[in-house]
């Protein structure tokens, strides 16, 4: 059977105070000794876990109000739930912070966009320019048109002998 | 910039096009029908002329002789053979001037002229014409046999046809039409009477006025001898009829007993011909 009393103390003094936590728990839940909550309580403080931190120092002053560790149990409730309250609202700051950057990178693309597609309306691409078609749409016509001349000369050139030339 | 670069190549492509497309080629395409089946040449002659808005001729310009053999043909490319026939050289004419085009065409086999004749003239009004030329309408010549000449380069006289017209006065004109080839523009005509029996010796038709009418065809004009002017003791004096020299008479109505020399030459003299038409010798 594990002595997790033993194990929690070899944890706390390795400095891995979660883990320690943990064991402290579950030595709570072998053998209930308001003591044990108070430790856990200690140790998730140590690893700076102020939430479960705080919890398990509620739960010891709920187990055990007489207990002449309640006043500082409820002291460390009390700088915890305000340090839990700060760290709160520093992250709620942080994420209006980010909000507010995400909509102002959101403000700035758009506008970079409405540049973009301003400068597109004002300079568009030559295939968007209406004489581009004119002259492409021209060109064709008259290559098409020239090819159809060509075709035609070339029939009436066809002769059956060679060309003679005289010259004057 | 870019829109000016683009149309300007544009327009430089569809001219080189247009260019390549109507610019280039013959300026005939020469129909011939009915080539001789035994002519193994031909010979090609052009004069072209420039007329003014008015049809006056304005230049005119004959071309060298240009001969094609035709030994190859076969029977049924005779009946209906083409050739492209570029003028080269030939006189341009203005906005507001006509290109007019004679050709003439002679077809021999060996030292024999089968057939030869020129084709009306074709107005240029377009890059390119047909020309149809009917070898059955062509004459087959009098005077067939060429002897040393050579229709590349020497003049040559095949047939010529006498009238007798009066000129304005009355007065009685030996005509000569002369159908040949390749005659310069400056040639001049002298005709004479070979032996004629009744004078017993040779005639000479002196003043002739030798008219240029085409590289193959001549006009020669000759005044008959004038009628004398004889006192009659009216008021006036009138001029007599007097019958015309029976050299002449028997030249008109009897020209193949008559025999009538020709003589062509140029002012140089680098190209000449002579033949004596009718009588008893007809070379």
């Amino acid at each position: 059977m594990v002595d997790h009393v033993q194990l929690a103390q070899q944890l706390f003094k390795e400095q891995k105070y979660s883990a320690a936590a943990e064991q402290l728990k579950l030595a709570y839940e072998t053998q209930p000794n308001p003591l044990f909550l108070f430790n856990a309580g200690q140790a998730y403080r140590k690893a700076m876990w102020p939430l479960e931190s705080k919890q398990m120092y509620e739960r010891f002053v709920e187990a055990a109000p007489d207990h002449p560790l309640v006043p500082e149990a409820k002291g460390y409730i009390q700088t915890l739930t305000s340090l839990i309250e700060e760290r709160q609202a520093k992250q709620k700051v942080e994420l209006t912070l980010i909000e507010k950057q995400g909509e102002l990178q959101e403000q700035v693309r758009k506008r970079e966009e409405a540049q973009r597609a301003l400068e597109r309306a004002k300079n568009p691409p030559i295939y968007r320019k209406p004489w581009f078609w004119a002259v492409t749409g021209g060109a064709v016509a008259a290559v098409g048109v020239t090819l159809i001349v060509s075709l035609a000369v070339s029939a009436r050139f066809r002769t059956d002998g060679p060309i003679i030339s005289v010259s004057y | 910039m870019s829109l000016f670069r683009t149309r300007s190549v544009s327009a430089a492509l569809l001219g080189l096009l247009m260019s390549g497309a109507v610019g280039c080629g013959p300026d005939f395409k020469l129909i011939l029908t009915n080539i001789p089946s035994d002519a193994d040449t031909l010979y090609f002659l052009t004069r072209t002329d420039i007329l003014n808005s008015s049809g006056q001729v304005v230049q005119s310009k004959v071309s060298k002789p240009k001969s094609e053999s035709i030994r190859s043909l076969s029977a049924s490319q005779r009946e209906l053979y083409s050739y492209g026939l570029t003028l080269d050289g030939a006189p341009v004419a203005a906005s507001d001037q006509n290109r007019q085009s004679i050709v003439s065409v002679a077809a021999t086999q060996n030292s024999t002229v089968l057939r030869i004749g020129e084709s009306a003239p074709v107005v240029m009004t377009t890059q390119f014409l047909d020309l149809q030329i009917s070898f059955d309408s062509l004459a087959s010549p009098p005077r067939p046999m060429l002897g040393t000449k050579n229709l590349n380069k020497d003049m040559f006289m095949t047939e010529a046809r006498r009238f007798l017209t009066l000129d304005g006065q009355l007065n009685g004109i030996l005509r000569l039409e002369i159908i040949g080839w390749n005659f310069p523009t400056d040639v001049q005509a002298k005709l004479s009477i070979p032996n004629y029996p009744a004078a017993g010796q040779s005639i000479e038709l002196t003043n002739c006025k030798t008219t240029y009418d085409s590289p193959s065809t001549l006009t020669v004009e000759w005044p008959t001898p004038k009628p004398a002017v004889v006192n009659t003791g009216m008021p006036m004096q009138m001029p007599m009829p007097t019958p015309l020299p029976s050299y002449v008479i028997d030249l008109i109505n009897n020209p193949t007993q008559t025999a009538l020399g020709i003589s062509l030459s140029n002012t140089d003299g680098s190209r000449a011909d002579d033949w004596t038409q009718g009588g008893q010798r007809s070379m």
